[in-house]
C-alpha cells in the first residue's frame, strides 16, 4: 500500500493522541516522542518535525499550555506541556467521537472481512 | 555535532521569525533531553533525520503562515505603491499647470512667492517623496509576491 494513504489516515488522530498523552499530567517534547515510539510498529516512527508543529497549534488554540522550567541536568530550560480545561473537554469529545466513529467504520468493514474469509481456501 | 545540525536546519527553515526561534529552541532542547537519557548526539541526529528533511517537514506545516504574511504585506505594498503613484501623477500634473484658468497676475515666468505660515513641504519635495514611496513599495511588493509564488510552487 502507498505510504501516503497511511500517513493521511494517521494525521487525523495525532492531535487526539497528543492530548491523551497529556491527560496524565505535564510532559515534555522528548517524553512525548518516546511514548509515541513505544507504539512505533503501528504508529510509525514519530518525529519531532511532525510533532512540534502540532504542539504549537494546540497551544495557540488554547488546548494546551506551555510552562518553561529549568531543565534538570544541564541548567538550561525546558518546555512542559499540559492540558487546559478546554483541552480536557476537547479530548473528551474527541474520545467519544472516536468510539462511535470506529464502531461505524467497523460496520462497513465487517461484511468485507467476512467475504475475504469465505474466499480463503 | 548538535550545533552543526541546528545550523543546517536553521538555514533551511522558511518561517516567521517567532516560529523559527521556537523550532530551534525546541530542537536544542531535544538534543539536551536525549543526552540526559544517555543518547548520543549522533543517535539523536539519526532519529531526527537529515536536516533538510527535518526542515522540509517543519516548513510544510508552519510555512503557510509566513506565506500568508508575505501575501498580506505584499498586497499592502501594492496599495501603497498605487497610492504614491497616483499622488505623484496628480502632483506632477498640478505642478506643470500651476495656474488655474482665469488667474490674475499672469507673471511671465514662475515666481516663488513665500506665504506666511505656509508648510515647509514644497510640492517638489512631496513629489519626490511620492516617487520614492512608489518605487520602494513597488520593489518590496514584487520581492514578497515572488517569494510567495516560489513557496507555493515548492509546496505544490
Amino acid at each position: 500500500m502507498e505510504d501516503r494513504y497511511l500517513r493521511q489516515f494517521k494525521k487525523g488522530s495525532l492531535e487526539m493522541i497528543l492530548l491523551s498523552l497529556m491527560a496524565d499530567g505535564e510532559t515534555y517534547g522528548y517524553e512525548i516522542i518516546t511514548r509515541l515510539n513505544r507504539h512505533g510498529g503501528v504508529m510509525g516512527v514519530a518525529r519531532e518535525g511532525t510533532i512540534y508543529p502540532i504542539l504549537y497549534r494546540l497551544e495557540e488554540n488554547g488546548l494546551v499550555r506551555c510552562r518553561v522550567a529549568p531543565a534538570p541536568a544541564n541548567g538550561g530550560s525546558r518546555k512542559y506541556y499540559s492540558l487546559t480545561p478546554l483541552g480536557g473537554n476537547t479530548l473528551q469529545e474527541l474520545a467519544a467521537f472516536w468510539e462511535s466513529y470506529s464502531r461505524c467504520v467497523e460496520e462497513f468493514l465487517e461484511p468485507v472481512r467476512a467475504k475475504w474469509k469465505e474466499a480463503q481456501p | 555535532m548538535k550545533e552543526e545540525y541546528c545550523r543546517a536546519v536553521a538555514g533551511r527553515l522558511d518561517l516567521l521569525r517567532r516560529d523559527k526561534h521556537r523550532v530551534l529552541e525546541d530542537l536544542a532542547d531535544t538534543f539536551e533531553a536525549a543526552r540526559e537519557q544517555g543518547e548520543t548526539d549522533q543517535a539523536t541526529e539519526e532519529r531526527l533525520g537529515p536536516p533538510e528533511e527535518f526542515a522540509r517537514e517543519i516548513n510544510l506545516q508552519l510555512g503557510p503562515r509566513k506565506n500568508r504574511s508575505r501575501l498580506l504585506v505584499g498586497g499592502l505594498c501594492c496599495l501603497v505603491c498605487l497610492g504614491c503613484g497616483v499622488g505623484a501623477a496628480l502632483l506632477w500634473s498640478l505642478m506643470r499647470n500651476p495656474f488655474p484658468p482665469g488667474a490674475i497676475g499672469g507673471a511671465v515666468t514662475v515666481t516663488s512667492i513665500q506665504v506666511m505660515g505656509s508648510s515647509w513641504l514644497s510640492p517638489e519635495l512631496l513629489l519626490g517623496l511620492c516617487v520614492l514611496g512608489c518605487l520602494g513599495a513597488g520593489a518590496l511588493a514584487v520581492r514578497l509576491l515572488r517569494r510567495f509564488a516560489a513557496s507555493r510552487r515548492k509546496d505544490g
